[in-house]
């Protein structure tokens, strides 16, 4: 277990971590809900004409953003799945991008740990800061899956 | 491990049909049946999952994908809680996949062999090896060294 320095950015009050959970093809990541700006509709993408990882645009504060889809594994997708129907747009530091999701949601987590990836599965790809352990709405240990936009951006730069 | 006349006392895994590997009686310290995993995405491919056991964040090796290079899909048998030391002494928890569950087997010297042909790659993590009563070369494991970043090169 660690004292992580990614608490700085999660807000925390008296209610506990704010934090925003990213579904998408069966995983859930959790990110800092201050890094979420907004979700935009499937509707709104415009599909992507060139040889670029994303899988298309969608137009925000006057700036086209792009959008990624990810597998499972968080391989690139370059077809729409059907069931992904939220563009959630990230905050990263110095610009915005997007991640195509099955939903999103925003927690308020009383109880949260969090550690670093065990060494023996550490590689410069895991696209996570850390992994944690939290206290669920029905009051259960579950496992997490940490990350930030910084993070997953230089994630899909190792991809390009 | 725990010499005594009969030799050394050992845990034997069982982590696919046919492969058998050991460790010391004392670095097994708990067994799940059929977990509840979280995969991590990009993680190598001998170890993807992670349990939670005792409010304790656990990789689980896979030691078929590891033999292999292939990911074990069949994530129906047991994993086997492990104890062992980082480099800096402190306790950590490994898990390891297993078809069976382990059992216990006593270990004599004269029981030791060398590990060759098919069994090279084993020489990564392994402390020694010895033959079983059905002849089948066995591996003895080295925990922290299994835990390590050493299968990641």
């Amino acid at each position: 277990m660690i004292d992580s320095p990614f608490k700085n950015k999660l807000l925390r009050d008296d209610a506990g971590y704010h934090v925003s959970t990213l579904s998408f093809a069966g995983i859930e990541l959790i990110v800092p809900q201050s890094e979420v700006l907004s979700i935009e509709s499937i509707y709104e993408l415009e599909s992507n004409e060139d040889n670029e990882n994303y899988i298309g645009v969608i137009h925000k504060q006057g700036i086209k953003l792009p959008v990624y889809c990810f597998s499972r594994s968080m391989d690139i997708y370059k077809s729409l799945p059907e069931d992904r129907f939220q563009c959630v747009v990230l905050r990263h530091e110095e610009f915005l991008f997007s991640l195509l999701c099955n939903e999103m949601t925003n927690t308020v987590i009383n109880e949260i740990e969090f550690h670093n990836l065990p060494k023996c599965m550490n590689n410069s790809l895991i696209p996570l800061t850390h992994l944690c352990v939290y206290k669920g709405a029905d009051n259960m240990r579950k496992l997490g899956m940490v990350t930030n936009a910084v993070c997953l951006n230089e994630y899909i730069n190792k991809l390009n | 491990m725990n010499t005594d006349d009969n030799g050394v006392v050992a845990w034997l895994l069982q982590v696919d049909r046919l492969v058998n590997v050991a460790i010391g009686q004392f670095e097994l310290i708990h067994i799940i049946d059929e977990p509840d995993y979280m995969s991590i995405p990009q993680s190598p491919k001998h170890c993807k999952d992670v349990v939670l056991w005792n409010n304790n964040i656990v990789p689980v090796m896979s030691l078929v994908s590891w033999l292999t290079s292939e990911i074990q899909v069949d994530n129906t048998g047991v994993v086997a809680i492990v104890v062992y030391e980082d480099e800096q002494g402190k306790h950590k928890f490994g898990g390891i996949k297993l078809s069976n569950a382990p059992i216990q087997a006593k270990v004599k010297n004269s029981q030791q062999c060398q590990l060759t042909g098919d069994f090279d790659k084993w020489r990564k993590v392994s402390l020694s090896s010895f033959k079983s009563k059905t002849g089948d070369i066995v591996p003895i494991i080295d925990v922290s060294k299994l835990f390590s970043q050493v299968l990641l090169s």
